[in-house]
């Protein structure tokens, strides 16, 4: 504890010397204010995980201090931080380092081989190509994806790709960050580092209503920001003129503007709560309070009011707060062999009873029902030209509660019968008081090809009801669905991505009971790691609607035993399942199977009618390709450092082409300056009464200072350049005689040595001084 | 006595105001509880800040004294800034930004003080270099402790000042008297009075009416009679090479501080010695004084060799511009460091006149740079011109060192007690006007 400790305070030793208190006081409070803008964001914007955003204000917020830092001017700064912080998200959030590990990977051996070429065999590019066209493909969706949900935007079409969102808003608060860390450093405009960030979060906390408590820490952050920033850039100015100061003024500062601060921000966080309206509101409450008191009188006498009675019904069983099913979200289910019923029917199908919208973290709840009768033979829902009748006879022997059951949707019984509407065409369930029935229903008829054009253009009661998902679901859960779903280019594939991967999962039934206050998805993902169908049928669900595709939850029967003699499916209690539907405009809801010990659904292909036989979905994704961010988040870092490499290289040749556009004296006048710049930042002290000579003098003598501590040959040249450079300024200048062609030439020549030598002899004298201290 | 100064009260942030406005109407239009809460927070903090700026603006003062109102280089100057502020607020930081011309001297300051109360503070300065210099103006800068607004004011008051170049004892140089005729017989020089009035004294029997000066006598109401600098028949005349093409050294050590030095010196020796001492310079502007005696003449050549600044004026053209005015029985004391020689020309018509020149010739090689001196001091000697080489050590002496005025330098007695050694001619604080 003690090495711990000491080791902590030679790190703060450490941190202080190389960064500055005040650098990192300015740092603290910015991490502050953004990490509050962060978590506003994440509080109110669906799918965004609060680890990403939080390390993404921690990189663009040290990001943007050594941009600041650097002497990149303000719109290279800018080009680089886009391109770094877009390619480094767009990476995170599009969970593509699999593949770029991948295509690394296959660039080792190919190496080996170019190597060993003149002995071996010709190199074998293939996996390598294959790889890298891999990579190329997944980055080609996630653009389209952005691209199709930019121009929805702009169509004023409503919708909702996570992974777009999540682009959109993490490179936004990328590009906050830095843009503050940049304005409080390079400029000392704390105003206008923070504007930004304080508008984008009262805009979005005005617009979803949140709640404002998010604005007090970037409002404190803000006021400690003019206070630090402000007196950091005196404190700058005060060194570079040498001016005396007096040691106190930070302790001074600090005793006015914190209890300022603290009054301002709770009279801000007060003045709102105290309103005429408010006052009258609570004493009307308060009267209304002591008359209901006074209403209550007759209790005393014994006389209890009782609610009315009300029967309770099928659907009010299903529907009550808790698990829908005995056996759904619990402990593990108790199945027999017992025969609940037996089922006539062309074909095997899933034997529904209801369908749950709502998730509640713990189970599953049903939106408020309307109960409708109809007649037998009375048809529930209209006919729809994309579906299949399904005839089924169905025969009850177990207790089922008066439960029908039948595949796909309801469409009518040949006994009066009831449905529970959540919403026209949206079915809770339906009963029946008989024990044998026929019912006739429909499932979608459609292909692959027709669902991965159904595009994501929902009605609004299924964005409404179907993409919802409570507010504790945990961000890794948000985010798996994200990372899962990023390179997928259409909804269709994505839930079958989402499938896939839950497919990897095996099943049992031996499991512990689930911990209380948990969520069971979280706790199936992170923990459990392996479950039955209503473990496997709830995540699907959540990570679907995580990923922007409307699901619901469907509990029911399996298709049971075929019987050959009987012609007839027999189902029994060990039947028993939950599965997962997915919505597609045009089509309606489309079954999926996530449970890895069932086989996968086939789709009732239209084209059926045809004689063209159903195809089996074929898994897109195989478990091996399912590698975690996590394992190799660094190796965006290096890929970003050669990218801002190739961008500085860049920049440097930009910046010889203006150079050489520039007049010659013009051009000249700009390289003097960046000599000054070099100069002050080697510590030369110049005066603005000094003649370019006489600056000149100045630098030349710091540097034969630091070349006798270095002994670098190359010192001496750069001392003769410094002259010339000087000579030319001034003649530049002052000469009537001013600089020609020739000459500019041979500045940028110089220059483009000079600054080399000067960034060389000002890295070694920080690493020296680094050494010393 | 306070200096009145010119305040000006400036916003850092002119997003902020707007974006006030902003929140006014996005909650008319769209009320938010957090537009509120920014609203409260940023215009209370705007509102604060605005109020300290302006009780700084209209409270703080800056008072500006000094002592010793002349100076020569090696003098210390004293100042005494006095900081008074009267508003309701404290000054968390105030700058004191001196921007005096002295070089050398700092009287920037970062300070900080209370409510109603005063800061006093002296800063001290080394007079280095001769020249015309400004102490003032003076800017005083301050601010909320929000740093959204700066409160500078301006206190105008400057006075200028000369730092004189030192006078030092010098070495043994012998300036050869003029008279000489023919083959150099040598004239005794009389001392005559002049017409250089150097002040008034009560009337004494015996004194000439003619030096009777009426208009002080009537003001006072009783005689005076003109006092006359007593002046020596032969007169010294200085000429100072400070062409810039000719000079060797760099800073305090070049021949051109060594050059002024020593025509500072050798003036005060002359005129210590009854001389009438003239002083031509090929300065930047040409110093020309003619040869008069006395304090004032001092003062004045002083003052001249203050300000001057290398020239391009060749020391060939001086002479033969001087020649017409220096009589015969005149000294001429050339100090050069040209050793191109082809202004020993231009000292013949003088020798013939019977004017033998003193040459002081400085050695290049002692300040650093390339020059042999020899060739000019022969062809100096055929000439039988008296010649000296003045070489960099001569006036790097410990008695060569310059004024001690300020310096507070003490002697202990053999009890212990401590003794100033040098009192201050004037300690008195004069205000910056």
């Amino acid at each position: 504890m003690s090495t711990l400790v000491r080791w902590l305070r030679a790190l703060r030793g450490w941190m202080v010397r190389w960064f500055g208190a005040q650098t990192i006081v300015v740092l603290v409070f910015l991490l502050i204010a953004l990490g509050s803008l962060a978590l506003g964001l994440q509080s109110y914007v669906r799918g965004l995980d609060v680890a990403l955003m939080i390390q993404v204000v921690i990189i663009a917020t040290l990001f943007g201090w050594m941009l600041a830092r650097s002497p990149l001017p303000g719109w290279l700064a800018s080009f680089v931080a886009l391109v770094f912080g877009v390619e480094a998200i767009v990476f995170r959030v599009g969970a593509l380092s699999g593949k770029v590990i991948a295509f690394l990977q296959t660039l080792i051996p190919l190496a080996w081989q170019i190597v060993n070429y003149p002995r071996r065999a010709l190199p074998d590019a293939t996996p390598t190509w294959r790889a890298l066209n891999e990579l190329g493909s997944a980055i080609l969706v996630l653009l389209i994806r952005v691209g199709d949900w930019l121009r929805a935007l702009i169509n004023g079409i409503p919708a909702f790709d996570p992974v777009a969102v999540a682009i959109v808003w993490v490179v936004l608060l990328w590009l906050i960050a830095v843009w503050a860390t940049w304005f409080a450093f390079r400029r000392a405009q704390t105003f206008i580092a923070m504007f930004p960030g304080i508008a984008l979060l009262s805009a979005m906390l005005a617009y979803v209503g949140g709640d404002p408590v998010f604005l007090i820490p970037i409002l404190s952050a803000t006021l400690a920001l003019f206070v630090v920033v402000s007196h950091s850039a005196r404190e700058q100015r005060w060194q570079a003129a040498s001016i005396d100061v007096a040691q106190d003024i930070p302790f001074d500062l600090a005793s006015v503007t914190i209890p300022l601060s603290l009054v301002l921000i709770i009279a801000a966080w007060s003045a709102p709560s105290i309103s005429v309206n408010d006052i009258v509101t609570f004493t009307q409450d308060f009267v209304s309070e002591r008359v209901g008191d006074a209403n209550r009188l007759p209790d005393s006498f014994g006389l209890e009011p009782q609610p009315l009675p009300r029967a309770r019904t099928i659907f009010d069983m299903l529907r009550a707060p808790g698990l829908p099913r005995h056996h759904l979200i619990g402990s593990g289910p108790e199945l027999s062999r017992r025969v609940v019923m037996y089922i006539k029917s062309d074909d095997a199908h899933y034997w529904r009873s209801s369908t749950y919208d709502v998730y509640t973290g713990r189970g599953w709840l049903t939106s408020d029902t309307e109960i409708a009768g109809y007649q037998a033979g009375e048809r529930a829902i209209s006919e729809s030209a994309l579906s299949r009748t399904i005839h089924q006879d169905v025969q009850i022997v177990g207790d089922l509660d008066g439960l029908l059951f039948a595949t796909g949707t309801l469409v009518t019984a040949d006994h009066d019968f009831r449905v529970a509407w959540r919403a026209p065409g949206d079915a809770f369930s339906a009963d029946i008081q008989t024990k044998t029935y026929h019912a006739e229903s429909r499932i979608p008829a459609v292909s692959v090809e027709q669902l991965k054009d159904a595009g994501n253009n929902y009605p609004d009661w299924v964005r409404a009801r179907y993409l919802d998902l409570p507010d504790d679901v945990p961000a890794r859960v948000l985010s798996l669905a994200r990372d899962l779903t990023a390179t997928q280019p259409t909804p269709y594939d994505r839930a079958r991505a989402i499938e896939t991967y839950l497919r990897a999962f095996p099943y049992t039934l031996d499991l512990p009971a689930p911990p209380p206050n948990r969520d069971v998805v979280d706790y199936f993902l992170f923990n459990l790691k392996k479950g039955y169908c209503d473990y496997f049928a709830t995540t699907m669900v959540v990570l679907a609607r995580a990923a922007g595709i409307p699901a619901r939850l469907v509990v029911g029967y399996a298709p049971g035993r075929f019987d050959a003699t009987n012609a007839r499916f027999v189902v029994t209690e060990a039947d028993a399942h939950a599965w997962v539907e997915i919505y597609f405009p045009d089509y309606g809801w489309i079954e999926f199977e996530p449970t890895s010990s069932r086989p996968l659904m086939e789709l009732n292909v239209q084209a059926m009618a045809s004689g063209t036989p159903a195809s089996p979905i074929v898994p897109g994704w195989s478990s091996d390709e399912m590698i975690g961010w996590q394992s190799s988040w660094w190796l965006i870092v290096p890929g970003s450092v050669a990218l801002v490499f190739v961008v500085i290289v860049c920049g440097w040749w930009i910046d010889a082409w203006r150079l050489r556009r520039l007049t010659p004296s013009a051009a000249i006048v700009v390289i003097y300056r960046r000599l000054d710049w070099h100069a002050t930042r080697l510590g030369v002290t110049t005066r603005v009464s000094d003649t370019p000579n006489e600056f000149a003098a100045k630098l030349v003598h710091r540097l034969e200072n630091l070349g006798r501590q270095s002994a670098h040959p190359k010192t001496a040249s750069a001392i003769a350049e410094i002259r010339v450079l000087t000579n030319l300024y001034v003649q530049s200048r002052y000469s009537p005689r001013k600089p020609d062609v020739v000459m500019r030439r041979d500045a940028i020549r110089l220059w483009s040595g000079l600054r080399w030598e000067l960034w060389r002899v000002w890295v070694r004298g920080r690493l020296q001084r680094t050494r010393t201290d | 006595m306070n200096q009145p100064g010119r305040a000006r009260i400036q916003l850092n942030t002119r997003l902020l105001p707007i974006m006030l406005i902003t929140l006014i109407i996005l909650q008319v239009i769209f009320p938010y509880r957090g537009w509120v809460i920014l609203f409260v927070a940023l215009g209370g903090v705007w509102l604060i800040s605005f109020w300290w700026a302006r009780s700084l603006a209209r409270g703080l003062a800056l008072m500006r004294e000094m002592r010793f109102g002349w100076a020569q280089v090696g003098d210390r100057l004293e100042e005494r800034f006095t900081l008074i502020n009267k508003s309701w607020v404290p000054a968390i930081w105030i700058e004191v930004l001196d921007h005096s011309t002295l070089p050398g001297y700092h009287a920037s300051q970062v300070t900080a003080i209370g409510i109603d109360s005063e800061n006093r503070w002296i800063v001290r300065g080394d007079c280095t270099q001769r020249g015309a210099y400004t102490l003032g103006p003076t800017t005083l800068c301050a601010g909320d402790p929000f740093g959204l607004f700066t409160v500078t004011i301006t206190n105008p008051a400057t006075k200028s000042m000369i730092v004189l170049p030192p006078v030092v004892p010098l070495p043994e140089i012998q300036v050869a008297p003029g008279g000489r005729v023919g083959e150099g017989r040598l004239r005794r020089a009389t001392f005559e009075r002049t017409v250089n009035a150097a002040g008034v004294r009560d009337y004494q029997p015996g004194d000439s009416v003619s030096w009777i000066h009426w208009l002080t006598s009537a003001r006072r109401d009783e005689l005076f009679v003109r006092h006359f600098d007593n002046t020596p028949s032969g007169d010294w005349w200085i000429v100072l090479d400070l062409n810039k093409g000719v000079q060797a050294g760099q800073g305090q050590n070049s021949t051109i501080e060594h050059g002024v030095i020593l025509a500072a010196s050798l003036a005060d020796r002359g005129l210590r010695a009854g001389r009438a001492v003239g002083l031509v310079a090929s300065a930047a502007q040409l110093v020309w004084l003619a040869p008069q005696g006395g304090q004032a003449q001092r003062w004045d050549i002083l003052r001249a060799l203050a300000v001057a600044r290398p020239g391009a004026g060749a020391l060939s053209d001086l002479l033969t511009r001087a020649r017409p005015a220096l009589k015969q029985l005149s000294s001429l004391i050339v100090i050069t460091s040209d050793l191109r020689g082809d202004w020993i020309k231009s000292l013949i018509p003088f020798v013939w006149r019977g004017i033998v020149p003193t040459v002081l010739l400085f050695d290049p090689k002692s300040f650093g740079d390339n020059g042999d001196v020899r060739a000019a001091m022969a062809t100096l000697a055929d000439l039988g011109i008296a010649r000296y080489v003045i070489t960099r050590e001569v006036l790097d002496r410990p008695e060569a060192k310059p004024g001690q005025e300020g310096q507070f330098n003490w002697r202990i007695t053999p009890r212990g007690r401590a003794v100033l050694v040098h009192p201050h001619h004037d300690a008195t604080w004069k205000v910056l006007s």
